[in-house]
């Protein structure tokens, strides 16, 4: 893989994330949810999730501004797993929340466990996809080289 | 007769005992797991050996309570085999220690653990040189997988004395 | 014969010549990574997504075993069940093994096999299991002595020397070990120093596990609370005790990814100990309270130190009950505050005082184990005892007064 395509990719999910965290933190500031299409914002802790996706921004975009090949694909990596920490605990909790129902009832219906997958969902969430290409990119590169 | 299995901390003495006791004691990725010593049993030929493992040292000088420890098992027991547990990555100062133990006269067995690390780091060891010139059997480990664990159980009986001056001479005129 | 040391590093520096090759060095992400964290810049981001998960992993998982599961179990079945089925109602064994015959939630039943199994299983239990499988991870990956050299290099930066991380990482899960790994410490300042420190300010896995379960409302104020206590006196002891405290290196060990067989192992030796040690103790703190409530001496003791509580601390006397059990166990304690009514602000003191007022019965027979090695069980007790009356008066006072200054009691 060329610089190029890995600095496109850092700059793509770099800015989304930068964005979105920005925006997680506004919005959990004012203690409103805000919903866009499949995309939420809000929620418990919203700060915090906010703060981190901000700080995984601009990880990535130091890691652009690295020339050090190894340096600039650790920090992506590490980056990524700030992404994939709060992302997984979003989709852990999704996936547990589904099986359990409400009052009275242990297992819920098929149809209500399918309901919790449709989204919306948080920006990390969204972001997942990305980032786990850009770390099997990353990776496959790395063992390539030897 | 009793087995001691010393180190450096974090070389994976107790992951080394689990593996030759089948006993459950915490192995963690950082030193000072064990401060405390644990016993466990092993059959080798048919002979019941007693295996301990002492809370990591640095060297036969103790600098904090665990060290003590470590060392106070060392001069409890009589005439035990000690087995000087070493990062094969950081193989230097884990022979600091095995000199130590075999300048006071006990018979030593070296496992150079992590093996799979040193490979890793692109380091290569020459353990045939290495047992040539230490007279002690050195043994490749892998302690979480198991590899050399075996061949480690085999040559406990072989633990040798060192005689140092010996040793002085012939590592000077290498 | 014996080689000084010189002469030993000469030889062994002859020895690796003649048999160890040294490869191309090549540095790897993973070894970048494991310098990055350590890095206050990139280390501290990281560090917050960790606690970040840590949190929310907990949250999801006890959430779903305890209120998902346990909840519906204890409530809506066995807890009826139970009342009915019970015999000698209106006795005194009927109140200590079931409480309250017509309590609806487990929780506020107060018996033995009601709130005592409830709290025991049903909310400490997924919380522990939980707790222990994130810390084993941290434990194996070798991000937890990372985080110390972290905490360390931010701690000195703020002018805070000499406090030892890794016992109060593993303080976090239990101050028995916490206590236990004060070993690897050099002086005996050091030791009685962070002794006295994690066994009065760090609550353990398991309750932390309760508060975030049961309050989470409040738990970072607690927290909050305790962790400044923790600096400040040990700001304070550091002037005051004499003797030395060397800095403290940590050896960082590189990163390496956790196996499954190891965490499991781990995990279930955990788990094994709560049944065996945690659970009894558990039941045995409720039935005690009880016990005590009906020959009266909860009331009379309540009665006596109302001033104290009320005039100092500003919590309700009812608390004193679960201060005795907090003797057996600081879970059990935070559990039974939860259900005695009073405001938010009294909850915060009163789980505070929990924490603080005094070490749990294993992790004060530890201290007592430790200090025989540290400088005589008489010295190491007397001063523990003084320091922690101290700590309790002031620092439970103090947020008393804070209290009362916001206009929050
Ligand atoms: N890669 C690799 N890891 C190992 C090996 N042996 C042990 N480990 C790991 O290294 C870490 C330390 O192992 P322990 O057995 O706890 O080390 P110890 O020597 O008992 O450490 P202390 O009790 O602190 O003195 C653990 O995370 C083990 O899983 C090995 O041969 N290879
Ligand atoms: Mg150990």
């Amino acid at each position: 893989m060329n610089q190029k395509t890995l600095d496109t990719l850092l700059a793509l999910i770099g800015v989304g994330s930068f964005i979105a965290g920005l925006l997680e933190v506004l919005f959990g500031l004012v203690g409103e949810t805000y919903t866009w299409q499949i995309l939420t914002f809000g929620g418990d802790f919203t700060v915090w999730r906010g703060l981190i996706l901000v700080s995984a921004g601009t990880l990535f975009f130091f890691a652009i501004n690295q020339a050090n090949p190894i340096q600039k694909k650790a920090q992506a990596v590490l980056a990524c797993s700030m992404i994939w920490i709060i992302g997984g605990i979003e989709i852990l909790s999704t996936v547990l929340n589904s099986v359990t129902g409400g009052e009275g009832a242990w297992i819920n219906t098929v149809s209500e466990f399918l309901s919790h997958y449709y989204g919306p969902f948080t920006p990390s969430v969204l972001l997942l996809p990305i980032s786990i290409v850009l770390v099997i990119l990353v990776r496959s590169n790395e063992a390539n080289n030897g | 007769m009793a087995i001691l299995l010393m180190g450096h901390p974090n070389v994976g003495k107790s992951a080394v005992f689990n593996r030759l006791t089948g006993a459950n004691i915490t192995e963690s990725n950082y030193p000072g797991t064990t401060v405390d010593f644990t016993e466990g049993y092993t059959y080798i030929d048919g002979k019941e050996y007693k295996v301990i493992d002492v809370p990591g040292t640095f060297s036969t000088d103790p600098k904090d309570e665990a060290e003590k420890v470590a060392l106070d098992i060392l001069a409890e027991h009589d005439d035990p085999i000690v087995v000087v547990v070493i990062d094969s990555t950081k193989i230097e100062r884990g022979l600091y220690l095995a000199f130590e133990i075999m300048e006071r006269g006990y018979r030593t067995l070296i496992a150079l653990n992590m093996w799979d690390d040193a490979e890793k780091h692109d380091l290569r060891i020459d353990v045939v040189r290495l047992e040539e010139i230490l007279r002690v059997p050195v043994v490749p480990t892998v302690a979480i997988s198991g590899k050399g664990i075996s061949t480690l159980v085999e040559k406990v009986p072989a633990a040798n004395r060192v005689d140092i001056e010996d040793l002085r001479e012939k590592v000077t005129n290498l | 014969m014996n080689l000084d040391p010189e002469e030993r590093w000469r030889l062994i520096d002859k020895v690796a010549r003649e048999t160890v090759e040294y490869g191309t060095e090549r540095s790897t992400i993973r070894s970048v990574l494991a310098e990055l964290t350590v890095k206050p810049l990139t280390g501290i981001p990281f560090a917050l997504a960790v606690l970040y998960g840590f949190w929310g992993f907990f949250d999801a998982f006890a959430g779903f075993f305890t209120d998902g599961f346990f909840v519906p179990l204890f409530d809506d079945h066995w807890l009826p069940w139970i009342q009915e089925a019970f015999p000698l109602k209106g006795s005194w064994l009927y109140y200590i093994l079931v409480g309250d015959p017509e309590a609806i939630n487990s929780f506020e039943a107060l018996g033995m096999l009601t709130s005592g199994f409830f709290v025991a299983i049903g909310v400490v239990l997924p919380a522990i299991v939980a707790f222990y499988l994130v810390i084993t991870i941290l434990e194996d990956s070798g991000y937890m002595p990372r985080l110390a050299v972290l905490v360390d290099t931010v701690l000195h930066k703020i002018g805070l020397h000499g406090f030892a991380i890794v016992p109060m990482i593993l303080s976090l899960g239990c101050n028995v070990p916490g206590v236990a790994s004060t070993r690897t410490l050099e002086t005996k300042k050091q030791r009685f120093m962070m002794m006295i420190l994690l066994s009065v300010f760090i609550p353990c896995g398991a309750q932390l596990g309760v508060m975030l379960s049961l309050i989470p409302e409040y738990f970072g104020y607690i927290m909050l609370y305790l962790v400044t206590g923790f600096f400040v006196f040990g700001w304070l002891l550091n002037k005051l005790i004499p003797g030395r405290s060397p800095e403290i290196i940590t050896d960082v060990p590189p990163l390496r990814t956790p196996t499954l067989t190891n965490v499991g192992r781990k995990l279930w030796v955990k788990v094994k100990g709560f049944f065996t040690n945690a659970i009894p103790f558990v039941l045995l703190g409720v039935g005690l309270v009880n016990l005590l409530y009906l020959g009266g001496v909860i009331s009379w003791i309540a009665n006596s130190l109302e001033p104290l509580f009320t005039g100092w601390f500003g919590i309700p006397k009812e608390t004193v009950a679960p201060l005795i059990a907090g003797f057996l166990r600081k879970d059990l304690a935070v559990a039974q505050l939860s259900a005695i009514d009073m405001s938010g602000f009294q909850l915060i003191t009163s789980v505070v005082i929990i924490s603080i007022y005094f070490p749990c019965i294993a992790t004060f027979s530890m201290i007592i184990k430790e200090g025989r090695k540290s400088g005589g069980v008489i010295k190491v007790l007397s001063g523990s005892l003084l320091t922690l009356a101290t700590v309790v008066f002031l620092w439970g006072g103090l947020l008393h007064l804070i209290g009362i200054l916001l206009g929050v009691t």
